[in-house]
């Protein structure tokens, strides 16, 4: 796999991993393009498309895409089961993952996915393993900060458990409402738990 | 106090009672409630100004926050740059949180060709050695994704330490880190090897998994490993075997499927251990066999899994029985709802349709199908498959399905498809008519779509084609009877009327209903083209000499022709001009030549272009000042006059003849005077440098009759011939040598050997190149490859390429051998960068 990105419906970045190296322009301007041409894809269309010498794989969860470049002998069938894995990683450790989830804990997302990628192929295949390691690294984190007064930031906490709950409400409304939402295949659900874990930064 | 000291102080003095900075889920929650872009702009801004202020202050605190508030910004698109040291302090910091951050930050912001990284291999290299597994999983993690290759070089042997531990969880993060170094520097894969013993014992499906990758790559990488790892094919076997026979394992299960992801990979491994080797190929064909029919297909994951064994089967020495049952696999996925699972069929078919042609013509209505799909993925594979499957049996079928597709599809398809068409009939045709029907269809349905070439080469076919001249010149006048919209058919329609106009007005056509058309209306109809609006400078052209040739065709209308053309005289259009002008001149000081420099034109042979490529024109008036200096070329040029001739008449896109076959005498002379030409074309010489013209115009060119051996020493002895074609018992080798004159010459010899055993006769070498190269063929030794390898034909090409690119060529080959004729294209891809760089 060459890169990975997680963006919105309005063509917004939310998480990049590159495992090439580029400079910083090249990416910004493969971002661009890359996002044009899967935005602008019909949601009846198949989940892959040739775009330069790479094979895109993409697929929309919700108002989120992930779409993931991989070379000629990549498998394009378990890519998309390699992009559930990670979504389904996220819902577990979020405990029903919305966007704004990803939006304001980045950070994390990408731990997760560091710890389930590395160079752009599968660490471990066990969800459990995945989530146990990144769990302990949080403890980690806590253990050696030695404080948990942050934890207790009281607009933190409200705002991170009202505020996304009723986006989440509306954006899944609206998902409804444009026929958009597929029960099967996406891992939404209505309601956003508090969040369990630490936050220091 | 100075006044910089003064505002040092004060700044000290903010800092300190300034309050601890914004924290990070504030500030995304801040940017959010911008409603434009400035004010988002203008908020980063200020954020940006404190947190360098922070920095410069060298406070620990908060770097670590900063930092990630700058990781947010920069995937919102705004610098970050200025963070990059920040990353490595946080990394040296003895606070995990710092340190995750930091890593994280390094990967996001460094790149590995900034030195900048190089600062960090020591911390990484200390914190490989952490007493803590998650320090030494961030730092695995790093340098698997982003260390250079210095810093793979420095660190490669913590990470084969760490390979050999008992801990899965930084084995399986070794591994993947392994690959890493691997990819970066090859040569340091020897360094894993003793590491790899015992990895594919393991329990834990992590480093199984991530072992297996690391075999491929090696496998992939090095012949010597590959050749070391086919061992390992029985327990790989086994391992795939265990998979499948498994009961439920909620760790790895998905949707009913044990591990998808490791079965995959050891699909993969096998397909790498299993290609071209029997033995291998043999030990694996029960558990291929098993996979493919024991596994669930009602989910994605069951048809990722099948996909693979798929490929698998298909490329290793697989039994006959099993490429069936692989192909049938297909077949069912092309029925398959899901359109990821058809889009992959197709694409895996394509791999096939080479080796597995009859296999997969059984499919070919789904795929023909798939041409309706609305999803251009799925569309364009199929297109491709489409034409792979085009064969003399079911051209004329197929054809109607593919040219109501370019009719139908979307632009980006237009060009492809019509050059698929074009050569697929050129190949398959079943009758001349056919052809010439089917060429004119695309035309007059994608005309603005196709290439350069397409226009020469109907012009060719139709010239060829003696018997259908009236027919064809018919359908083109019908054709473009008021519309001028589709250029390329109105400058073959144009070529054609002037050509055989004589036969349209007098009617006689067999294959149709013949049509009344005057003179007048003739012209009337070339006059339009001339005046439309819709007309490039091009179609005028065709349009005007056109008209000229007219003159001699027709009886009557002469002196309406001798109207038209003084008219132009006076154009704009200086292309138009000069012809008009020159016709003019014809009508007027070389009237009795007249009807002969406009017969009707030779049936054309063999043309030395078959892409969207030129030949180098080097007589005509392009080079005059050269021609001059050089010694006159002795003895008639008949081939070099007939260039002339056409190009005087056959419009801007036919390219001179240049007849490589070397029997021929006249022709063969007009080749050396092309070639002496071309040399000092070549060479690039300035006609006010004349010390570079004696010593090119030394005699030894004219002297060496067919001027195999050319003027050139190899500069760069060292430059590796290949083998360009090697196909049916025919193989053709490039050798190259570059000029000292001049460096940008490349001359390669040619040596086309046969295997088999039978001559193969009438050998003829053509090759293009692209637009930025200009290329010159040399006439061959013979036009005979003799057989069993007794002899070689040998042919000099020179390419002149003055921009250093890429060499790039097109070849084409026709000879008779065993009583057929044969035909084959290819594309030479692969010279060696010595022979053009």
């Amino acid at each position: 796999m060459r890169f990975m990105l997680l963006f919105s419906r309005q063509g917004k970045l939310r998480l990049q991993k590159w495992y090439l190296a580029m400079s910083d322009k090249e990416r910004k301007k493969m971002v661009r393009e890359l996002m044009q041409v899967v935005l602008a894809r019909k949601p009846k269309m198949c989940s892959f498309l040739e775009w330069r010498d790479l094979k895109v794989v993409y697929k929309r969860y919700a108002s989120l895409y992930f779409c993931c470049a991989i070379e000629g002998q990549d498998n394009e069938l378990i890519t998309l089961e390699l992009i559930h894995r990670y979504v389904e990683l996220l819902d577990k450790y979020f405990g029903s993952v919305c966007e704004l989830d990803i939006i304001f804990n980045f950070e994390k997302a990408y731990f997760i996915l560091d710890e389930f990628l590395m160079g752009g192929d599968v660490q471990d295949t066990s969800k459990k393993s995945v989530l146990k390691a990144i769990e302990q690294a949080d403890l980690l984190q806590e253990v050696w900060s030695g404080s948990s007064a942050d934890k207790n930031d009281e607009v933190d906490f409200l705002f991170c458990t009202y505020l996304p709950l009723a986006l989440a409400l509306s954006c899944h409304f609206m998902g409804i409402l444009q026929g958009l939402e597929e029960r099967e295949t996406t891992l939404w659900y209505l309601f956003c738990s508090s969040n369990n874990y630490s936050d220091q930064l | 106090m100075s006044m910089a000291g003064r505002m040092r102080m004060g700044v000290k003095d903010f800092v300190e009672r300034m309050p601890a900075p914004i924290r990070l889920r504030e500030l995304i929650r801040t940017i959010r409630t911008a409603r434009t872009q400035a004010e988002e702009r203008e908020m980063i801004q200020k954020e940006c100004a404190a947190i360098r202020s922070s920095f410069r202050e060298e406070d620990n605190t908060y770097r670590c926050r900063n930092v990630a508030k700058l990781l947010y910004m920069h995937m919102l698109g705004y610098p970050a740059h200025f963070g990059q040291l920040e990353c490595l302090k946080l990394i040296a910091s003895q606070k995990f949180t710092d340190k995750r951050i930091g890593y994280l930050g390094a990967m996001l912001l460094l790149d590995e060709r900034q030195d900048v990284h190089l600062l960090m291999t020591n911390c990484i290299k200390n914190d490989l050695n952490h007493s803590t597994q998650y320090v030494q999983g961030l730092a695995l993690c790093t340098l698997g994704c982003m260390g250079s290759s210095e810093m793979c070089r420095d660190l490669a042997g913590e990470v084969e330490k760490l390979l050999k531990t008992s801990n899965s969880y930084l084995r399986k993060k070794a591994a993947l880190c392994a690959v890493h170094v691997i990819r970066k520097v090859p040569e340091l894969m020897e360094m894993f090897l003793p590491a790899t013993k015992n990895l594919l014992n393991e329990k834990n499906h992590g480093v199984l998994h991530t072992s297996v990758v690391l075999l491929t790559e090696m496998c992939e990488r090095s012949p010597d490993m590959l050749a070391h790892f086919r061992k390992l094919v029985p327990q790989l076997v086994r391992i795939l075997k265990n998979l499948i026979m498994s009961g439920y394992s909620p760790e790895h299960d998905v949707s009913g499927i044990s591990d998808p992801f490791l079965q995959v990979r050891i699909l993969r491994l096998l397909r790498i251990l299993g290609r071209n080797d029997d033995d291998s190929s043999e030990a694996m064909n029960d558990i291929l066999a098993q996979v493919a029919t024991n596994t669930e297909t009602s989910k994605n994951v069951g048809n990722a899994i099948l996909y693979e064994t798929v490929l698998t089967i298909m490329d290793i020495k697989s039994e006959s029985g099993l490429r069936v049952l692989a192909i049938n696999i297909l077949g069912r996925f092309l029925l398959n709802n899901d359109k990821n699972i058809r889009y992959v069929a197709l694409t895996s078919l394509l791999k096939t349709v080479q080796t597995d042609h009859n296999a997969v013509q059984r499919h070919r209505s789904t795929i023909v199908d798939c041409l309706k799909d609305l999803d251009v993925s799925i569309k364009r594979r199929a297109m491709e498959l489409s034409f792979a499957l085009v064969n003399g049996n079911n051209i004329r079928g197929m054809m109607k399905e593919l040219l109501y597709f370019l009719d139908s599809c979307e632009p980006e398809f237009k060009a492809d498809c019509a050059s698929g068409i074009f050569l697929a009939a050129e190949k398959y045709a079943p009758s001349k008519r056919w052809h010439i029907d089917t060429i004119m269809r695309v035309l007059t349905t994608a005309g603005s779509y196709v290439r350069d070439d397409a226009v020469p080469n109907l012009i060719q076919l139709i010239t060829n084609s003696v018997e259908m001249h009236a027919y064809t010149v018919q359908r083109l006048y019908k054709a473009i009877l008021g519309d001028y919209s589709q250029q390329p058919l109105v400058q073959v329609a144009a070529w054609c009327i002037g050509e055989y106009g004589d036969l349209l007005v007098s009617g006689q056509c067999e294959e149709e209903e013949p049509i009344q058309v005057t003179e007048d209306e003739v012209l009337d109809i070339l006059e339009s083209v001339l005046i439309s609006n819709m007309s490039t400078s091009v179609t005028r052209g065709y349009a005007l000499t056109a008209i000229m040739k007219l003159s001699t065709r027709f009886s009557c209308t002469v002196n309406r022709i001798k109207k038209v053309v003084s008219i132009y005289g006076s154009s704009i259009d200086v292309e138009l001009q000069q012809r008009a002008v020159e016709y003019n001149a014809l009508f007027k000081k070389y009237d009795h030549m007249r009807s002969a420099l406009l017969e009707r034109m030779p049936v054309m042979e063999k043309v030395t272009t078959n892409g969207p490529t030129d030949i180098v024109q080097t007589n005509g008036e392009t080079e005059p000042a050269p021609l001059e200096t050089k010694p006159p070329p002795s003895g008639p040029q008949p081939a070099s006059q007939a260039n002339d001739l056409l190009d005087l008449l056959g419009g801007n896109d036919i390219t001179p003849i240049i007849p490589t076959v070397p029997t021929s005498k006249p022709a063969s002379a007009g080749g050396e005077l092309l070639d002496l030409l071309g040399d000092l074309n070549l060479t690039g010489a300035p006609p006010s440098a004349p010390a570079s013209v004696p010593q090119l115009s030394q005699p030894p060119f004219l002297l060496d009759g067919l001027s195999s051996q050319p003027l050139f020493n190899d500069i760069a002895s060292g430059i590796p011939s290949i083998t360009a074609y090697s196909k049916n018992g025919l193989k053709i080798e490039f050798t190259f040598e570059r000029s000292n004159t001049n460096p940008s010459v490349t001359v390669i010899t040619i040596q086309a050997s046969n295997s088999t055993e039978l001559d193969m006769t009438d050998f003829v070498f053509q090759a293009a190149v692209p637009k930025t190269f200009q290329l010159q063929l040399l006439s061959p030794s013979s036009s005979i490859v003799p057989a069993f390898n007794t002899g070689t034909i040998t042919q000099v090409i020179k390419v002149l390429n003055p921009q250093k690119q890429q060499l790039r060529m097109r070849i084409k080959l026709t000879y008779n051998h065993k009583g057929s004729a044969m035909q084959d294209l290819a594309e030479v891809n692969n010279f060696p960068p010595q022979s053009w760089q």
